[in-house]
């Protein structure tokens, strides 16, 4: 058996300065959510297939030669050939770039109407749940109102007024869709209201919008990315119909 | 606690009647009136005895007063597209079908989907958490009509279970049970599927809090570590989806209804906002409100039960 002995052992020093220095590159919040993202294969093909859809949405159509409205009467409901690479509608329109324009309208649909949606209800159902009370009342009362109006009666009532179109389309399902979110938030707000760490942000002397931006919202983060992945694609059916 | 819902149940009324009006007033503002709609061949005369029937020809605000005293006395009108109809007969008769189909519908919906959750949740990035990410992806992005449509393809002809119909309202086991399978199933897919991935999602949040490190230190069995204290903290964002969701279930869904014949409440709305058959449109909306209401009323009330670290009523200070 080996003995260790204090006199194996010699001081080298050490540098104050050095002690304080950072050695390797600070790693971000999210270059480490990138890095563990990286792992998973699953995720990493999803987000390829996403991009390369992304792309063709917004070059597809200058890859064809055709306009999405140019119709050919001698070619209708044709399968794939090498002029039409997906083939042609009933009405000999080419497919492929018809395609790539509708991807366009449903991406805008989808991640305009879902963002809208998530910045009002994030902040209307954060004030409520972190207010409570009386303000809670009132603003819940207004949720029951207006998830109660028929949906159908408001979109006819907004073609009425504003001109048809994409962005009438987004308003009409922003104006009932970001109910479901702030119930949500309010729900989880109300839960973590109570927690020490709001507690300790309170005691600081945290204004109520700070503590509701700061320390609440990002608590809540996995339920709204769940929400959003889910919206999304809500959104894009409710277009289509 | 007590005081609180009084409250509630009071401001219920105020709220049912700001909807009422809301309702009323974005209906006439809509063009045509259901008389001019769908039967123009008619002579003027009778065109205006109708009209006066149904006191169209009186100032809206007559209308509305009307309306109102008869909604109080707990009479909803009737039908303008089919006289005779009553919309209290049409909800007593149509609104159990719907329900019975939609309770059940949410109990598989809820209890599928908690059990997948957790499971997906406690086994995250095994091949358990792939298969419940890939049932949950497939309920929200496959729309339901196609999903009712595959249900009857490949259930109906070889299990011989019913494709379409109904069968009687009375009996909620026996024979009418067969009829009920395909549309629940259909119906309960979202809901399977949005509450796995809330679940999952609210699960793994807790996993890791230090509570449940003290458990499993404890010794503290699986069954009964998920039950006492992960559920409890987990379950509110399920809670909160799920009260509108039985609202919206139990009175009826038009396309699950449509595919499989199912004689609910839910194409009336639909029918009668397309017909501008006003009685029909302000009333069902009062309806579908009401148990929207108390539905919110239900999940506050679940969320104090559930978790006693929320309070519904500001303490003193």
């Amino acid at each position: 058996m080996v003995s260790i002995n204090k006199d194996k052992f010699k001081i080298i020093g050490y540098d104050e300065n050095e002690l304080e220095a950072i050695s390797r590159p600070n790693i971000s919040y999210w270059k480490d959510a990138w890095r563990r993202l990286r792992k998973n294969k699953v995720a990493m093909v999803s987000l390829v297939i996403l991009i390369i859809v992304i792309l063709m949405c917004l070059i597809g159509p200058y890859l064809s030669p055709f306009n999405f409205k140019d119709q050919d009467y001698s070619l209708l409901d044709k399968t794939p050939t090498t002029l039409h690479w997906f083939g042609t509608d009933n009405l000999g329109r080419d497919m492929f770039v018809r395609t790539w324009m509708g991807g366009r309208i449903s991406m805008y649909i989808g991640f305009v109407g879902t963002l809208v949606e998530l910045v009002i209800g994030c902040l209307y159902g954060g004030i409520a749940g972190y207010l409570g009370g009386k303000a809670d009342m009132i603003m819940m009362r207004l949720i029951e109102i207006i998830a109660s109006v028929p949906y159908l009666l408001v979109v006819i009532l907004l073609l009425l007024v504003l001109p048809k179109g994409v962005n009438t389309l987004i308003i009409g399902l922003c104006i009932t869709g970001w109910v479901g979110i702030a119930r949500l938030i309010r729900g989880q707000v109300m839960q973590i209201k109570s927690l020490d760490y709001v507690l300790a942000a309170k005691a600081l002397g945290a204004k109520p919008m700070r503590i509701i931006l700061k320390h609440e919202l990002p608590n809540t983060v996995g339920l709204i990315l769940v929400y959003m992945s889910m919206d999304i694609p809500a959104f894009i059916f409710d277009e289509a119909f | 606690m007590g005081r609180y819902i009084l409250k509630r149940i009071g401001y219920m009324f105020l709220t049912l009647w700001i909807i009422a009006t809301i309702t009323f007033v974005l209906i006439y503002s809509i063009p045509g009136d259901p008389i001019a709609t769908k039967a123009r061949v008619l002579p003027v005369k009778t065109m205006e005895a109708i009209r006066k029937k149904y006191k169209l020809d009186q100032p809206k605000y007559k209308q509305y007063i009307s309306y109102l005293g008869n909604l109080v006395q707990g009479d909803m009108g009737e039908s303008i597209q089919y006289p005779g109809r009553r919309v209290n007969d049409m909800i007593k008769k149509e609104f159990p079908v719907s329900a019975k189909l939609g309770l059940q519908a949410v109990v598989v919906g809820l209890a599928v989907g908690l059990i997948l959750g957790i499971i997906a949740a406690f086994y995250r990035s095994t091949w358990p958490d792939f298969v419940v990410i890939f049932i949950a992806i497939f309920g929200v992005s496959v729309p339901g009509f196609v999903f009712a449509i595959l249900l009857q393809y490949f259930f109906g002809g070889k299990l011989g279970l019913p494709t379409a119909g109904w069968f009687s309202n009375s009996a909620w086991f026996g024979k009418g049970f067969r009829y009920t399978v395909l549309p629940t199933l259909a119906l309960s897919i979202p809901g399977i599927a949005s509450n796995a991935r809330f679940m999952r999602t609210s699960v793994l949040d807790v996993i890791n809090q230090d509570y449940v490190l003290t458990a499993k230190a404890k010794g503290v069995n699986r069954v009964n570590m998920v039950w006492r204290h992960i559920i409890r903290n987990a379950i509110i964002p399920v809670v909160t989806i799920l009260g509108p969701r039985i609202a919206g279930i139990i009175t009826g869904t038009i396309i699950v209804e449509t595919i499989f014949g199912i004689p609910g409440l839910g194409r009336e709305l639909v029918n009668a906002i397309n017909n501008r058959d006003y009685t029909v449109i302000m009333s069902l909306t009062i309806f579908f409100a009401f148990l929207y209401i108390v539905s919110l009323l239900l999940v506050d009330i679940a969320y104090v039960l559930i978790d006693p670290k929320i309070k519904l009523t500001k303490e003193k200070q």
